[in-house]
């Protein structure tokens, strides 16, 4: 498979991880970062923001590139991190949230699903102990992955280079990203690109509850308006099997 | 391999399988026969593993259908039912049987019956009957008619608008925006309430079923004794799982599980006898109805005695070995 070189190797391709840690709350980037860097097969540069003024977990230092203080939205952050960034290097980008778990060897195992799929936009499916925003996202216990019309803003997903190019950098107009994920299928099925779910490497989304940190009324106000002038799909639209995988 | 790629149908047919591809093509022949334009409606079948001819046999109808065909790993009825609902393209969704023959007017009256109750809360429930292939078999005749251990249609009439318990799996429908807004299937059930699971968590939101007796299909597949205890064994247990997912008195009581530990006391050292007799007395009932030979009232009477004690039996049965697998503290 393209991009699955044994590490070390000149061909070996590179992954960026892109994320925000909550530094003054309860988190789990400490096994992330670790589950992150065990790849055998892709090279990952893993550049965090440490938002809050907790002190930066031992070990975290290296791949901690700022710290931001005063409470600022997710999207605007990565675009900040990510527009200092040559991706011109990076095969894939991987935005990870703080707060989830990783099967073991999640990194391999995605990508070589990714990459197998030609999914130039993708996430992994959220194992049935999450907390589960839309139903569509929970793992198919029966599939490896789907072609689906949906990717969610996270906890995880991931940009090929050429579908990074067309969805960075993100519209800050809704900074917490609420949209961008019924916006997306139009933009990458316009290029003619395809996004799915691999449901064979399900992360665990549970420490913190759905909706904890945000109003949801407002969230959903403000994810109506930004929609509404932009194309995008309905939930019945994007909640959508193209093709499955077993 | 599904394709996605035609005219949004109206309506979904969601036909999951495993292992029966005989029954299936006499499902798929009987889709073929609908009143309903087929332009408005697909058949999403899932696959759920089979290790049969299940494939050939839908591919010899995808000229025949508006058909989709998609395999997962054998997951059970949960999971391959989630698969089917996110693979339709359908706003109405209808859960068909690989077992069942549909009535040619099976999709046109779901279709109206959801015309006539647009709200995304209201689903229908068809009915199920016996094909004459089958309808004259004992066991069959006491499920259907007299035990109500495979529906119990002769309580209802055309046009009730019922709870949760009646969202039946195999002979339902509803909205598939109602799913998605609210809740689909879990897949912890591999077999049996998952779609009373699904129906209750959905009644929260307001859930209601209309009854249409006229979206009619017909099952062909005679179970038999051993089969039908072993189905009771299977719902059992997912029945203790539904009444551990949920504390409720609605579905403690539709569970069955109060009392279960004490009625297995009593009767789990005369469980193979119990299931003996009625094994032989449903064998000597088969006979005569082979010959002919009509049964009187206390035959009748004595034959279902046994079919209930041993379908009761199983059902405890599969109840308490799932909960003490799970550890039960029965006290609780």
């Amino acid at each position: 498979m393209s991009g699955a070189k044994t590490l070390g190797s000149d061909t070996a391709e590179r992954v960026l991880v892109a994320g925000i840690y909550l530094a003054d709350r309860e988190n789990n980037i400490v096994p992330i970062s670790s589950e992150l860097g065990q790849s055998k097969h892709w090279i990952v540069d893993q550049q965090w923001i440490a938002l809050g003024r907790g002190a930066i977990p031992d070990g975290l230092a290296p791949v901690t590139v700022s710290t931001v203080e005063t409470p600022t939205p997710k999207f605007v952050l990565l675009n900040q991190l990510l527009g200092k960034l040559d991706l011109d290097r990076y095969s894939f980008v991987l935005v990870c949230d703080d707060d989830i778990g990783l099967p073991p060897g999640f990194v391999d195992r995605y990508m070589e699903l990714v990459v197998a799929h030609e999914f130039a936009l993708a996430q992994p499916a959220r194992s049935h102990c999450s907390d589960i925003g839309h139903v569509f996202v929970e793992a198919l216990d029966g599939l490896t992955a789907r072609w689906t019309r949906f990717v969610e803003i996270g906890p995880v997903f991931s940009m090929r280079h050429d579908a990074a190019r067309l969805l960075l950098p993100f519209d800050e107009t809704s900074p917490m990203g609420w949209g961008y994920d019924f916006i997306w299928p139009v933009i990458i099925e316009k290029a003619g690109l395809r996004m799915g779910i691999v449901d064979a490497v399900p992360v665990d989304h549970n420490l913190r509850k759905h909706g904890a940190a945000y109003d949801y009324d407002s969230s959903r106000q403000t994810m109506a308006e930004f929609l509404a002038p932009r194309p995008h799909l309905s939930r019945h639209e994007a909640f959508s099997i193209i093709e499955s995988y077993c | 391999m599904a394709s996605i790629r035609r005219p949004r149908p109206t309506l979904s047919v969601v036909l999951c399988t495993y292992n029966r591809a005989e029954l299936l093509r006499r499902t798929l022949d009987s889709l073929c026969r609908q009143s309903l334009d087929k332009a408005l409606f697909e058949i999403v079948v899932i696959d759920d593993g089979s290790t049969d001819d299940t494939r050939p046999v839908v591919q010899a109808y995808e000229s025949l259908l508006p058909l989709r065909y998609s395999r997962q790993r054998n997951a059970g009825l949960g999971s391959a039912r989630n698969h089917g609902v996110f693979l339709s393209q359908g706003k109405i969704l209808v859960f068909h049987d690989d077992d069942d023959l549909a009535g040619p007017r099976l999709l046109e009256e779901h279709l109206e019956t959801h015309r006539r109750y647009p709200e995304n809360r209201y689903g229908v429930l068809g009915y199920t009957g016996l094909n004459p292939s089958i309808a004259h078999d004992p066991l069959m005749r006491f499920a259907t008619r007299v035990g109500f251990f495979l529906f119990s249609y002769p309580t209802l009439k055309n046009g009730d608008v019922l709870d949760f318990r009646y969202f039946w799996g195999g002979c339902s429908s509803c909205k598939r925006e109602w799913l998605l807004d609210c809740g689909v299937f879990n897949p912890v059930f591999r077999f049996g309430c998952e779609d009373i699971d699904l129906g209750f968590r959905l009644s929260k939101h307001g859930f209601r079923v209309v009854y249409n007796s006229r979206a009619a299909s017909y099952m062909v597949r005679e179970i038999g004794f051993d089969g039908f205890c072993r189905r009771l064994h299977l719902q059992g247990q997912s029945n203790y799982v539904l009444s551990r997912l949920h504390n409720d008195p609605a579905i403690q009581e539709w569970a069955e599980v109060i009392g279960a530990k004490e009625a297995w006391a009593r009767i789990g050292l005369k469980y193979d006898a119990i299931i003996r007799a009625g094994r032989e007395l449903d064998r000597i009932a088969r006979l005569r109805a082979e010959c002919g030979l009509s049964m009187d009232e206390a035959d009748t009477k004595l034959l279902h005695q046994c079919y209930f004690v041993a379908f009761r039996a199983s059902k405890i049965k599969g109840i308490v070995e799932k909960a003490n697998a799970m550890g039960a503290n029965w006290s609780s």
